[in-house]
């Protein structure tokens, strides 16, 4: 999604959003990410003015008052955090550990294939067809991508090929490199 | 770390947030005879159901119980599920470090950890800005460089498999010497083929009469109805090459048309459909050994005075 991302060209328009406007994105983040709840001020604090800005491919970036990218989602689709952000709360979202083989072809932007959950070294929580994941390496500490997982944890165990997440933000795309969109 | 992240994850969660769908709805005597033969398997089913919550707990603890399997491992293997159903610390009945055995990639480290504090600190690499653990990922120039910072600051986090040095000079001397060998064999192979070939040919020409020409091979590219485009390769019959063959061998390589056809000045040709003129000029080099020298390639059309 973020593979051809620039700041210059993909980012069409950022504006502060209206307090309305804000409180129902902070009520849908509060919604879609429960485990947020402690924290969201200070991610979002209330009394700043947070920033959207509109992304090539409908996708709306919601970013902090210094342009930093927070979260992103696409049409009106569940918000997900960004890398950056998941890296510093990795409570935000259910951990789908991939097979080492799988992180360099991820890391290009790859969809997960069903196998590289299901290895030994692989590793999954429990979660839903839909679900917006963090995707990690097997051995690895640090959330590798961000994606939306197509089947649910019991689909994928089941099944022997296919697309098991979609990657949506993984590190090194076009988002991952602008640490902040300003 | 890996291990405390997991289960800072785990404890922190509201317990909505963890599905346990999973254990629950899995029919446990299907579930068990998988465990009995393959550690495989068993690692991985125990490792996932490792952060089932409070629900599934009594699930999980109904596992070893089953009296479909006597296997003294598998029941082992099983209790480690169920123990790692109990570690978030609310369902507490199974023994907690069993788990700890069944190695998988998520958890596989160190116990327990104090409470977390967020936000966590992410260390980036100064080089490329991933994650350190990520860094040997990168390719391999980039990789290059954050080696330096890398070895300072996570040194197990650096594969080192020759000394310092030795892989350059080795990695070197191996290049050096392909590369002297594959220009030697070049040479040599050119040099025979040239001989063999060079030199005026007789050829028949329109009307009967016979000309001597100098082998080469030229390829030009024409348009055909519309804006297809076709290679046209002229003289491949001057090196003994037969025509058949060779469109053959570009149908394979190019997965495109190919056919032998006459020209207007009544010269065999090989046509291919589409742009293939370097792809050509590559393939008959290294099929057909045709010296590079006598492969020519017209290009761009040049500007003419509309009234010379």
């Amino acid at each position: 999604m973020f593979k051809r991302f620039t700041l210059d060209e993909s980012v069409a328009g950022q504006s502060q959003v209206k307090s309305s406007l804000q409180r129902s994105i902070r009520a849908k983040i509060l919604e879609q990410l429960p485990a947020i709840e402690p924290y969201l001020e200070d991610i979002l604090p209330k009394k700043d003015k947070m920033v959207l800005a509109k992304v090539a491919g409908h996708v709306n970036v919601v970013c902090s008052p210094s342009a930093e990218p927070l979260f992103f989602n696409i049409r009106d689709g569940p918000y997900c955090p960004t890398l950056r952000l998941l890296a510093k709360y990795p409570l935000l979202l259910p951990r789908m550990c991939v097979d080492d083989g799988a992180i360099r072809h991820v890391m290009q932007g790859a969809d997960v294939m069903v196998p590289g959950l299901k290895s030994t070294r692989a590793a999954m929580d429990d979660v839903r067809k839909n679900a917006v994941v963090g995707i990690y390496g097997g051995s690895k500490e640090h959330p590798l991508a961000v994606g939306q997982a197509l089947m649910g944890t019991n689909t994928i165990r089941t099944v022997d090929k296919g697309v098991g997440i979609e990657n949506w933000h993984y590190l090194s795309d076009g988002l991952w490199k602008c640490p902040t969109l300003s | 770390m890996d291990q405390r992240t997991c289960k800072q994850q785990t404890g922190a969660h509201p317990p909505p947030q963890r599905s346990s769908a999973f254990s629950s709805t899995r029919p446990p005597s299907r579930a068990l005879p998988s465990l009995v033969p393959a550690q495989k398997t068993g690692s991985s089913m125990a490792a996932v159901s490792a952060p089932a919550d409070a629900p599934a707990a009594t699930e999980d603890a109904a596992w070893p119980t089953l009296p479909s399997a006597p296997d003294a491992t598998a029941a082992g293997a099983a209790s480690a599920g169920g123990g790692g159903g109990g570690d978030g610390g609310d369902g507490g009945d199974a023994p907690a470090g069993g788990d700890a055995a069944v190695g998988s990639g998520c958890t596989d480290a160190a116990p327990v950890a104090e409470a977390p504090s967020y936000p966590l600190t992410v260390e980036y690499c100064p080089m490329c800005g991933l994650p350190p653990e990520y860094c040997r990922f990168n390719s391999n120039s980039v990789f290059a460089k954050c080696k330096p910072w890398l070895k300072e600051a996570h040194p197990t986090l650096v594969p080192e498999l020759f000394e310092e040095g030795e892989l350059e000079t080795k990695l070197a001397a191996m290049a050096v010497d392909a590369e002297a060998a594959t220009a030697s064999a070049n040479a040599a192979a050119d040099a025979a083929v040239a001989s063999s070939l060079t030199g005026p040919k007789l050829v028949k020409r329109a009307g009967g009469r016979s000309t001597r020409v100098n082998p080469e091979i030229v390829i030009h590219t024409d348009q055909r109805k519309g804006r297809k485009q076709v290679t046209i390769v002229m003289g491949l019959d001057l090196f003994d090459i037969k025509l058949a063959d060779a469109a053959r061998a570009c149908k394979k390589a190019f997965a495109s048309g190919a056919t032998v056809a006459k020209s207007a000045d009544n010269r065999d040709t090989v046509e291919i459909q589409g742009t293939r003129a370097h792809e050509f000029a590559d393939l008959v080099r290294a099929k057909y050994k045709v010296p590079a020298e006598l492969i020519f390639i017209v290009e761009a059309k040049t500007k003419k005075r509309a009234f010379p």
